[in-house]
This record gives structure tokens, C-alpha cells and sequence, in this order.
């Protein structure tokens, strides 16, 4: 699981304190930057999404009242970005104009041809679900956060999130047999493996 | 009790009622989310395969920090209203964005020392002086001195280009950095790949991590680069100098290039190569550097074959040089 800054830096960055903000974001990049890459879907640069997450996030925080809560109120920012950057791609693909790669996706020719074929299908398959599921999907089984952790980022109660989670799981696998990529899927999930 | 028992109750109910169909009732658990899934809860399946791939980068996190720096210095600017004029501009051409013109002056020591351009296309961090002009789709800048990080956004088929006096580095989405100084252009390509072209030179590309340094063109610039070589690197300080002599037409600049050049020789340790210039030069003369280099031979003289043969360098002194008296 990826870290947030501690409340302490939170309210250092909220009160102006530079370094303290250099802090903040240095630590929460990289979770925003995961996020934006695994829920944004296809269409979405990841890492312009990032930036505009970062920006609302640094120009915004004064108004943060709950330093603990901060995980959360940046979790929420990043769906509402992400959505709009959604939309936009929509839009381009409207009207025509050019459509964004993921920034990283050949960054690294190793990583890229060996995962790329089956993460691209989960990619896929994740937005196919509903975005409530999509999201805690993502943040259990993919970030590996436990129920409460990821209940509280998201601002539901915990049955609530186990709930989607159930959902989240049935569906992904429906969905996941109706691709190729069922001989994998089958074969990592016989009854009683892990 | 728990779920899981609940459900094995039923399993039970149903076994005893419609005999044991194992795998129906395995899959149905699993298909209700009764039974923590191994391939979609452990690392090892499908999701940890995702989740390796798209784990950030550090060179994308690093990016965005940098540009979320530049947009928030940007943002700064704005706010104390230095930049009022311009977003002017960029709200009344909002509508063709891949055409609307840039007219931007940087200035060395600027409050906000960053740049970007109004669809985000082209992002610069400076700390020297420059204009970046022609429009979002193709834009022109010209890097006067001073350092400057480029990143250009890729895929949006930007055209973009920044000329200096000794090169001009063209590129399509990538990011690099441009140090114009007294050794030349250096340009240092950080992400994708970068043509550069210095002056009177061939065309060639950059990758990732690689770096060019162009030559100043002027025996001015040369003699610069010569002069900064000196100490560190005499024989590239020579190379320099030799190529700005060539250029050169006679004059100060000819003549301080001529005097850095005994400076290099004598630093690279070739001081017999630096007595044999100097007596060359004064024999055709060395204009106003004359004194400097005929003590300078006088020296080396010495220093090489002592009072007895060093007779003609000492001759060119002027009576009551300390080093004359030193032969008497």
C-alpha cells in the first residue's frame, strides 16, 4: 500500500510551511499517480490527470479541515479529475482530435511486453465495472488495503464496502471469462489454491 | 456465526436434500463472494499482474512534480497579476488553441522562473534569457543564455524548436534541457529523442540520458570556451582556441586568443611548445600583449635552460626587469 503524509506534515503544508508542501507532495504522488493510472481507464493520461489532482490538492488545501482524513479528501479529488478527464476523451473522440496514450506504457520495454497483453485486458475488464466497484476493486484486491482502510478512503461504511467488493469480484470474473483470459483466471482460482 | 458457516450450513441442507454436488456448491460460494477468491485477493494472480504494471514510474512521478512546480509558480504569477495580460490573451484564443500565437519574453531572475503554455503543450523552467514565439502547434524560441528544462508534451504532434547562435534542437513530445554559456549550447535530452544541429555542423539525434555540446561560432565565443577550458581540460582549450585563431581577423580578439593559447600550452605542461610560440609571435609582434609575452618567454627561457640559454629572450626585456637582473 502506497503511504500518505502524516497529519503532522498535512497541517505544516496547510499553515504555508514550503517544505512541508514539497513533502505532501512528494509523498502523495505516487498513490495519486497509481490511482489515476489504475482507475482512469485507457483514455485517461495518467499523468495529466495526476498533475491536475496535485494542482486541486495544493491550491485547495487551506480549506482541508480534517488533517486525518486527507487520504480521503485526495481520493475524492482524484475521482472527480479523473471523471472530468473522462469526459474530455469522450469529447476528442467526438469531435476527432488526438487521443492521449498512457504516458508510461513503453517506458519500460521489459515491464511492457511482459505484462502489458494481460494487464491491458484487466485494464479492460475494470472499465467495464460500475465505478463504485471499479474503485474498491482496486483499492482491496489491486493495492491490497484492507476493508476499513478502504472504507474510509471512501467515505462508506465498512459492510458498505465489502459489499461492493463482493460485487465487484463476481462481476470482474464474469467478465473475466468472457475474454481469453479465462485458462488463467480458472487456473488461478481452483477451489482451494492460495 | 460467520458467513462462511452459514453458508457450509447450507451446503449441508442441500447435500442431504439433492446429494453431494461439491463443485456446484464450490463455485456458487465463490461466485457469491462467501470464499476469499485466491486469484483476485492474493498478489499472484491477474490483479497483481495489473498491479506491477501499472505501478508509477519514478521518472512519471518525477515529471508531473516538475510540472505541478511550474504550474503553481505560474499560478503564483498570475495571482500577483504579472500575468493578467497574458491570460487575457489565452482566454480570447481559447477557441483555437493549436494556433494561438505565443509572444513570450523570459527574463533572467524572474519572480517565476516557469512557463506553460496555455493548452499545456509546452512546459519551460529557465534561469536565463530567451522569447518563445510562432503558436501552441509549432512553437519557436529563442535561448539567448542561461539554463532552460523543455518539456514538450508527446503525442499531441507538436512541432517544436529552439534555436541558439550555435544550434537549433528540434523535437516531437519530449523533454530535455538547453545550458547556453561560454563553452557553447549544451543540450542534455531527459525523455524521448531530440534532433540537434549545430551550426555548420551535421544533423544528429539524441536519445534518452545523451548529451551535445555545440561550439560557439565567433572567435569571440571560441576564445570564451578557450579561456573557461584552461584549467580543466588545456587540450580542449586548445582545440578551441586554434579554431577561433582560424576565424579570427587580425586584432584584439586575434590577439588575446593567441596569448590564451601560450596560457593552455603552459598549463598542459608543453612549455618548450609554448617558449618556441611565444618567440614566433614576437617576432612578428604581439601587439599590445608584447611586455606580457616577452616576459613569458623570458620565463619559460629560464626555467627550461637557465641564465646562459635564455640570452635572447632576456635580450627582448626592458632594462631593470627583476628576471634580467637575476642573469647578471
Amino acid at each position: 500500500m502506497l503511504p500518505f503524509p502524516s497529519p503532522d506534515v498535512v497541517i505544516a503544508a496547510r499553515a504555508g510551511d514550503g517544505s512541508a508542501r514539497d513533502q505532501l507532495m512528494a509523498s502523495s504522488l505516487p498513490t495519486v499517480l497509481a490511482w489515476c493510472r489504475r482507475l482512469g481507464g485507457p483514455r485517461v493520461d495518467p499523468e495529466d490527470a495526476a498533475h491536475d489532482v496535485l494542482i486541486v490538492v495544493l491550491t485547495r488545501l487551506p480549506s482541508l479541515r480534517q488533517e486525518e482524513r486527507f487520504g480521503s479528501w485526495v481520493f475524492g479529488i482524484t475521482r472527480r479529475v479523473l471523471a472530468k478527464h473522462r469526459r474530455r476523451s469522450w469529447v476528442k473522440n467526438w469531435i476527432g482530435g488526438e487521443m492521449p496514450d498512457i504516458a508510461d506504457a513503453t517506458a519500460d520495454p521489459v515491464r511492457d511486453t511482459e505484462l502489458s497483453e494481460l494487464a491491458q485486458q484487466v485494464e479492460g475488464i475494470l472499465g467495464q465495472l460500475p465505478p463504485a466497484q471499479r474503485e474498491v476493486l482496486v483499492l482491496c484486491d489491486v493495492e491490497e488495503r484492507t476493508d476499513e482502510a478502504v472504507a474510509a478512503l471512501l467515505g462508506v461504511p465498512v459492510g458498505t464496502a465489502k459489499s461492493r467488493l463482493r460485487l465487484a469480484r463476481a462481476k470482474f470474473r464474469r467478465l473475466a471469462r468472457g475474454r481469453a483470459l479465462a485458462p488463467q483466471f480458472v487456473g488461478l482460482t481452483t477451489w482451494g489454491q492460495g | 456465526m460467520t458467513r462462511e458457516r452459514e453458508a457450509l450450513k447450507q451446503f449441508g441442507d442441500e447435500t442431504r436434500s439433492h446429494g453431494p454436488d461439491v463443485s456446484r456448491l464450490q463455485e456458487r460460494l465463490r461466485e457469491e463472494g462467501w470464499v476469499r477468491d485466491p486469484g483476485l485477493a492474493a498478489p499472484t494472480g491477474i490483479l497483481a499482474a495489473f498491479r506491477r504494471w501499472s505501478e508509477p514510474l519514478e521518472d512519471g512521478a518525477h515529471r508531473v512534480a516538475a510540472r505541478v512546480r511550474a504550474s503553481m509558480a505560474l499560478g503564483r504569477a498570475r495571482n500577483r497579476g504579472l500575468m493578467l495580460a497574458g491570460v487575457a490573451a489565452a482566454v480570447a484564443l481559447a477557441a483555437w488553441p493549436r494556433t494561438a500565437p505565443l509572444d513570450v519574453q523570459l527574463q533572467d531572475g524572474a519572480d517565476s522562473p516557469a512557463f506553460v503554455s496555455e493548452t499545456g503543450r509546452l512546459a519551460l523552467t529557465y534561469d536565463g534569457e530567451g522569447t518563445v514565439s510562432g503558436t501552441e502547434q509549432a512553437p519557436r524560441m529563442q535561448w539567448r543564455s542561461g539554463s532552460v528544462d523543455v518539456e514538450v508534451e508527446p503525442n499531441r504532434g507538436t512541432d517544436f524548436r529552439l534555436v541558439t547562435p550555435e544550434a537549433e534542437v528540434r523535437v516531437l513530445g519530449t523533454a530535455f534541457s538547453v545550458d547556453r554559456n561560454a563553452l557553447g549550447t549544451t543540450t542534455l535530452v531527459s525523455r524521448g529523442r531530440v534532433s540537434v544541429q549545430c551550426v555548420g555542423g551535421e544533423e544528429v539525434e539524441l536519445a534518452a540520458g545523451q548529451s551535445i555540446t555545440c561550439w560557439p561560432t565567433t572567435p569571440a565565443g571560441l576564445l570564451g570556451r578557450g579561456r573557461r577550458l584552461i584549467a580543466a581540460d588545456p587540450p580542449a582549450a586548445l582545440a578551441a582556441l586554434d579554431r577561433g585563431a582560424e576565424l579570427a581577423e587580425p586584432g584584439p580578439v586575434a590577439v588575446e586568443l593567441a596569448f590564451a593559447r601560450l596560457e593552455a600550452l603552459v598549463t598542459d605542461g608543453r612549455e618548450a611548445d609554448a617558449r618556441a610560440a611565444a618567440n614566433e609571435w614576437l617576432a612578428v609582434g604581439a601587439g599590445h600583449r608584447q611586455p606580457a609575452v616577452a616576459e613569458l618567454a623570458a620565463t619559460l627561457a629560464l626555467r627550461l635552460d637557465g641564465c646562459a640559454g635564455a640570452q635572447s629572450e632576456l635580450a627582448a626585456l626592458s632594462a631593470g626587469d627583476p628576471l634580467l637582473e637575476g642573469c647578471r
